[in-house]
């Protein structure tokens, strides 16, 4: 039961002076039950795999199945894009939410139960489902979308920056339900936000450039960019212990939070 | 530059967003505005721009206010605006037809155009998207050309609505430092984000709530009363050189520094 992307090749203006290289030879395995971070620059191809393995698109060349049958979008996959808040379209959130599933043949009795189900495990207010979604705000939107995404009951779900422009709280409350649903099915998790990748995924995939720079597990991940000196890589607070242990500070690169982090920095202090 | 005298705004049919608000952005200010999610930063970044009016209370860019449309082209050359979402402001169907869109409009020669985006697209390390098609590129590329767009103008204040939350670290802190360098040049700048590691160059950050303004300061003043309300995030070497009593540190850099620092003094 996994994601199997073999010898991936996508080419953007392929045959014209833009023609660029977007993914090259991806190889990678992403199993069911797991939270599989996925990292990189701007423009290494991210967002690409992304939509492919959403099976909206069709690579130049090469390969992806989910659980050996091709991408099929709302039915073996679900993806929330990095500006879910644009897909509204209705004028109630109701609407928005039932069209989905509507279209999948459920019955009305079933999108009731499908929709309020999934609001109260997002811990939303119900009441929201006859407002405007232009109405909401934006972190309540983009709660709204992550709910619209799960009602379609995916096995493997990508989210492709789903905290970009929410606040603390929100962020919060998306990381506690995403790490919540995880067992069930696979969720590839795409973000600049370092520290909530590492925090949330069990493994970890870097792209550059289009290729695949690293995959392996956190701990891996992080004796991997330390290796390289790639301090780009690193969430802030464990550029901090990289950046003592480099000076000679007896502490843990892998620190769980900012309490770990300044015990052992209080420790290493007392010790000297 | 911007003065905003108790401006009310609500949208139709909904609870008001901003209500009694005073915020003065000074001639070569940097200023930082965070706050929660539905707390009116978007919505107060629009007002500056004259791309919507306050329902109550005066705003003028200036000297201008926006209320009088007749003169909202000036206001326009004077402040430029990235918006939140990277496919709202594209123009162009290539990154340098997008940059090249609003020089023309200024009507600026053709050399000084060449030049102008010459130098935002290496100063942004952007040289290698000049001739890509924008629908192609991923949402940091985008927010990237977005910056650009903006930036080519060269207005005298820029108005940044989350504009690299998209954006990886690396990028990040050059596109961070380039906007510092462009404010110690003379630019005002309002920079909108959650993210507080972003706002360690500006001079002032106020936080907004649906209450109003509840904090305002220097940054360290402002974290500081953050931290110990508990009430969002504070960048990370802050925390840390305020937990362990160090002097206080807003980067990774200067918080080793003072590490080593205090190591060399026991």
């Amino acid at each position: 039961m996994s994601i199997e992307i073999r010898q991936l090749t996508h080419i953007y203006d392929a045959g014209t002076s833009r023609e660029t290289i977007a993914l090259d030879r991806i190889d990678l395995t992403i199993s069911k039950g797991t939270v599989f971070g996925l990292v990189g620059g701007i423009g290494s191809g991210k967002s690409t795999l992304a939509s492919l393995m959403a099976g909206l698109g069709t690579p130049a060349q090469g390969s992806i199945t989910i659980d050996g049958e091709p991408p099929y979008p709302g039915r073996n996959v679900g993806i929330l894009f990095q500006q879910p808040e644009d897909f509204f379209f209705e004028k109630t959130l109701f609407e928005d939410m039932a069209s989905g599933l509507l279209h999948l043949g459920l019955t009305e009795e079933e999108v009731h139960k499908r929709i309020h189900s999934t609001l109260d495990l997002l811990g939303l207010d119900h009441q929201i489902l006859d407002r405007s979604p232009f109405h909401l705000n934006r972190g309540t939107l983009r709660l709204a979308a992550f709910a619209t995404v799960l009602t379609m009951r995916p096995g493997y779900l990508i989210l492709d920056e789903p905290t970009a422009s929410l606040d603390p709280k929100s962020r919060k409350r998306l990381v506690e339900v995403i790490k919540r649903i995880s067992g069930d099915i696979a969720i590839i998790y795409i973000s600049h936000r370092l520290q909530e990748v590492v925090a949330i995924s069990e493994y970890l995939a870097v792209l550059e450039q289009g290729k695949v720079a690293f995959t392996g597990t956190v701990p891996g991940y992080l004796d991997w960019a330390t290796g390289q000196d790639a301090w780009e890589y690193l969430p802030v607070l464990n550029q901090v212990m990289y950046g003592l242990q480099r000076m000679g500070f007896d502490v843990d690169l892998n620190v769980a939070c900012l309490e770990d982090a300044l015990e052992q920095i209080r420790l290493s202090l007392e010790r000297t | 530059m911007i003065e905003l005298e108790d401006i009310y705004f609500s949208y139709p049919a909904a609870d008001p967003v901003l209500e009694g608000i005073n915020v003065r952005v000074d001639k070569g200010e940097y200023l930082g505005i965070m706050g929660g999610n539905g707390s009116g930063k978007t919505t107060l970044a629009r007002l500056m721009t004259g791309l919507l009016l306050p329902g109550k209370g005066t705003l003028r860019v200036n000297g201008i206010s926006t209320s009088d449309r007749s003169r909202l082209l000036e206001i326009h050359k004077h402040t430029g605006m990235v918006f939140q979402n990277p496919d709202a402001q594209a123009i162009g169907e290539t990154v340098e037809e997008d940059l090249v869109f609003g020089l023309e409009n200024l009507g600026l020669p053709v050399p000084e155009i060449d030049a102008r985006i010459e130098k935002y697209l290496d100063l942004l390390g952007m040289r290698e998207l000049r001739h890509r098609n924008i629908r192609t590129l991923s949402g940091g590329q985008k927010q990237l050309v977005n910056l650009a767009a903006v930036m080519v103008m060269e207005p005298e204040c820029i108005i940044l609505d989350e504009p690299v939350s998209m954006v990886d670290a690396r990028c990040r802190k050059i596109i961070l430092q380039h906007i510092a360098r462009l404010n110690h040049e003379g630019t005002s700048i309002v920079h909108i984000t959650h993210d507080p590691e972003e706002l360690i160059w500006c001079h002032r950050l106020i936080v907004l709530s649906r209450c109003g303004i509840t904090n305002q300061g220097t940054p360290h003043e402002v974290f500081g009363q953050l931290l110990d309300e508990k009430k969002m995030d504070v960048p990370v070497p802050y925390a840390i050189s305020r937990k362990l009593g160090l002097p206080l540190a807003l980067t990774t850099e200067a918080l080793l520094e003072e590490l080593c620092r205090s190591r060399s003094g026991n």
